[in-house]
This record gives structure tokens, sequence and C-alpha cells, in this order.
């Protein structure tokens, strides 16, 4: 009795996990959908930026969409900002690398922009190698080199002063 | 249940093949990226049917439980076989003219991936899941 | 399937708008080379804008159709890929490589055009 009891508890205890589970990932889902946006931000260039952290999933998502929004707009400059990604391990230098070998075979260039220093230094602990790939500190400079690749310039109003 | 069986035997059923797994894949509300990598995960596996055993089938079947749509192919031939399965699915393996990377490819596109072979009878199944919203 | 190559000025254009069978893609790959030889063309665009499967054999033949172009004294581009066709070549470990790509054909013209004057 006191078995069969304690059975029944732990199946209504695992429905409730599951549950809980459920709302969990419909939550996550949502979240992933909201924080990958690509903005076209010039014509030819699209942004991508990411904010929070990147699971396999999350990343697969973000390069469906990378690669969705070049062909949408025609780009030829794809602009991946993570700043706001708090830890790029191997796995998502793994994606980061994916997604640039399938956006040049589509025919646009990716730059990478807000590599924090910790992020280089981790990324080169782990022999990831981004050499082959376009790096830019801030997305200031991943900007102005996207300019560059499409051949357009950004220049100040006022003679002097190079920004 | 709905299936659709396809005869392989030279390389215009490998196009229908593909077709045929695509647009069931279609229907049942996966992106273009399964759609794609359905598609031409067929193709590498009735190729592979041709090349290596020159004829075999190809059974695509809807295998939708609740809450989840799922697509399972299943290709198989009464050709040699594939002598060693571990090696055959190894990345960079290839027996015949530099197509046979095949296999370890395909098996990155989907989900499920299963091959039973022995001589004279080789099945490779596969299957892609999608969590209905 | 006969896939049509036509000839504009010193360049040609095609567009591969249909599911092709292994013997078509071969096929295509010998036309493109002869109307290469035959036309003296500079330059060929092929556009896969159309194409939703691009599998091994056929990525293989689009490697090797760019660079026996390149042999022929002339330059390749290939346009219009599809995102989801690039992920699926790249998930395959089967990337096109050393191929010059552009988004859509009018980029590929440019892309052409570019290449054709940095050989001159």
């Amino acid at each position: 009795m006191i078995e069969e009891g304690g059975l029944i508890m732990e199946k209504e205890q695992t429905q409730g996990a599951a549950q809980v589970m459920d709302a969990r990932e419909q939550e996550s889902l949502s979240l992933i959908e909201l924080s990958t946006p690509a903005l076209k931000v010039w014509d030819e260039i699209v942004l991508v930026p990411i904010v929070g952290v990147v699971d396999t999933k999350r990343a697969q998502q973000i390069m469906e969409n990378l690669l969705k929004s070049i062909a949408e707009y025609e780009a030829r400059v794809a602009i991946l900002d993570v700043t706001g990604v708090p830890v790029i391990d191997t796995r998502v230098a793994h994606h980061i690398t994916k997604t640039v070998t399938a956006a040049r075979m589509m025919g646009a260039e990716v730059v990478i922009t807000g590599v924090s220093p910790e992020a280089a230094q981790t990324l080169t602990k782990l022999h990831v190698d981004l050499s082959s790939i376009s790096t830019r500190g801030t997305l200031r400079a991943g900007l102005k080199e996207a300019f560059a690749l499409i051949g357009s310039r950004v220049e100040p109003r006022d003679e002097g002063v190079d920004s | 249940m709905n299936e659709k069986a396809v005869k392989i035997e030279d390389s215009r059923d490998v196009v229908r093949a593909r077709h045929e797994g695509r647009e069931m894949a279609r229907k049942l509300g996966f992106g273009p990226a399964d759609q794609a990598r359905l598609a031409t995960a067929i193709s590498e596996l009735t190729r592979n049917v041709i090349q290596y055993a020159g004829k075999g089938v190809c059974v695509i079947t809807d295998a939708s439980e609740m809450g989840i749509a799922k697509i399972r192919v299943r290709v198989e031939d009464h050709g040699p076989g594939i002598a060693d399965i571990d090696q055959a699915i190894e990345p960079g393996f290839s027996t015949g003219n530099g197509l046979g990377a095949g296999l370890p490819g395909t098996r990155r596109l989907v989900h499920e991936f299963r091959i039973d072979s022995k001589p004279g009878h080789t099945v490779v199944s596969i299957a892609i899941v999608r969590r209905r919203a | 399937m006969k896939i049509a190559i036509l000839k504009l000025r010193d360049i040609l254009l095609t567009s591969i708008h249909v599911d092709l069978t292994d013997e078509d893609a071969l096929e295509f790959q010998a036309d493109v080379l002869e109307m290469v030889k035959k036309t003296e063309a500079k330059g060929i665009v092929i556009d896969i804008t159309a194409m939703n499967v691009v599998d091994s054999f056929m990525a293989r033949i689009l490697n090797e159709t760019a660079s026996m172009v390149k042999t022929l004294g002339a330059e390749a581009v290939i346009c219009g890929m599809r995102p989801e066709v690039a992920l699926t070549l790249v998930e395959m470990g089967r990337e096109l490589t050393g191929v010059e790509t552009a988004v859509n054909l009018e980029q590929g013209v440019d892309k052409l055009r570019e290449l054709i004057k940095r050989r001159q």
C-alpha cells in the first residue's frame, strides 16, 4: 500500500515537473524568436545583434535567421554583433564559423563585431581559429568595414577630423 | 497513415524520391531548412542505391504523433551490403569515385539515422522530427 | 532536360531552373565548357536561385564547373544560392570552396565584370 502510494506520488511529481519544463520551453522559444532580429541598416547591409546566452538550439536559429535575411534583403554584408553574448565557447564559435561559410556561398561576407577581450582570450586558448573571418572590436568599426565592403564610405559633414 | 514508395532504378528516381520527401515535409509544416535537409538526405541515400546496388526502394512515411511531426524514410536495397558500417559513417570514408561522403554527411542532416546491412540486404532508416506549436 | 546558356556580349548567363538528374548535371557541365570555348566568353554567371536541393553530387559538379571554366581562361560566378541550401551543404561538410558567389543575378554580373577586369 505504502509503495503504491509512493509510486502514485512520484508519478504526479513527474507530471508536474514535465509541465514546468514545457512552460519553460515555451518561454525560451518565444525569447528565441524575440531576441534575434535581422535589421536592414543600409542597402545591402544587415545587422544581427545577439543578446544573451547562446546554446546550440539558439545558435542554429540565429544562423538560419541571418542567412534568411541575407537572401531576403539581397545583402552583401551581414554584421553579427556579439557584444551582448556573455560567453563565447567552442560550440558557439563553431556555429559562427559555419554561418560565415554558408553566407559566403550565398555571396555575402560576415563581419563579427563586439568580441570582448575575455572572449578573444578564451577563443585563442581553445585554439579556435577565426583568422579567416573578419572581426572588429566594436559595432562602429564593423559598420565602417561593412561600408568599405560594399564600396561606400561614411564621412563627417565637416572637413577635418576623421571619425 | 500517409506513405509514398518510390522505386529506385535510375537517376530520375533519385529526383522523384527527393521531391516526394520535400513535399511531405512541406505539407507537415517543416520549414525550408528541414525540407532541404530531408530532400538532400534522400538524394544521397538513393544515389548510393543506384551506385552500389543498382536498384532498390525508398519509402517515405508520415510517422507523426501527438504533438510532433515526424517523417521516416527507409531506403532499402539487395546489393552487396556495407562491410564495415562503423567505417562507412566515419567522416571522410569513401569507396566509390569520391562520392562516398554521402553517409557521414547525411547523418548530420537528420534527427535519426540507422543502418542495418548484411550481404544482399541493406536498410538505411532516417527521420526528421518537429515539435508542433 | 536542356539548360539554356545565353550569350550577352562577352559573357554568358545561365539559370538552372529545374531539378537535374545526375546525367543532366553532367550534360550541363559539358555544355557550359563547350559554350565558353565556342563563344570565347570572358566569363559566365550560373544562377541557382531556383535550386532547392544541392546534394554532394551537384555541389561537386558546381565546384568542378567553376574551376574548369577558370582553366579555360574565363571567370565563373555562382549566384542565388538559397539559405537552406547553403546551410545543408555546410552541415554535410560539402562547402563550395574557391568559387566566386553572389546573392543575385545583378550582383553576379557585377562581380563577374570585376573579376574579368582584374584578369586583364
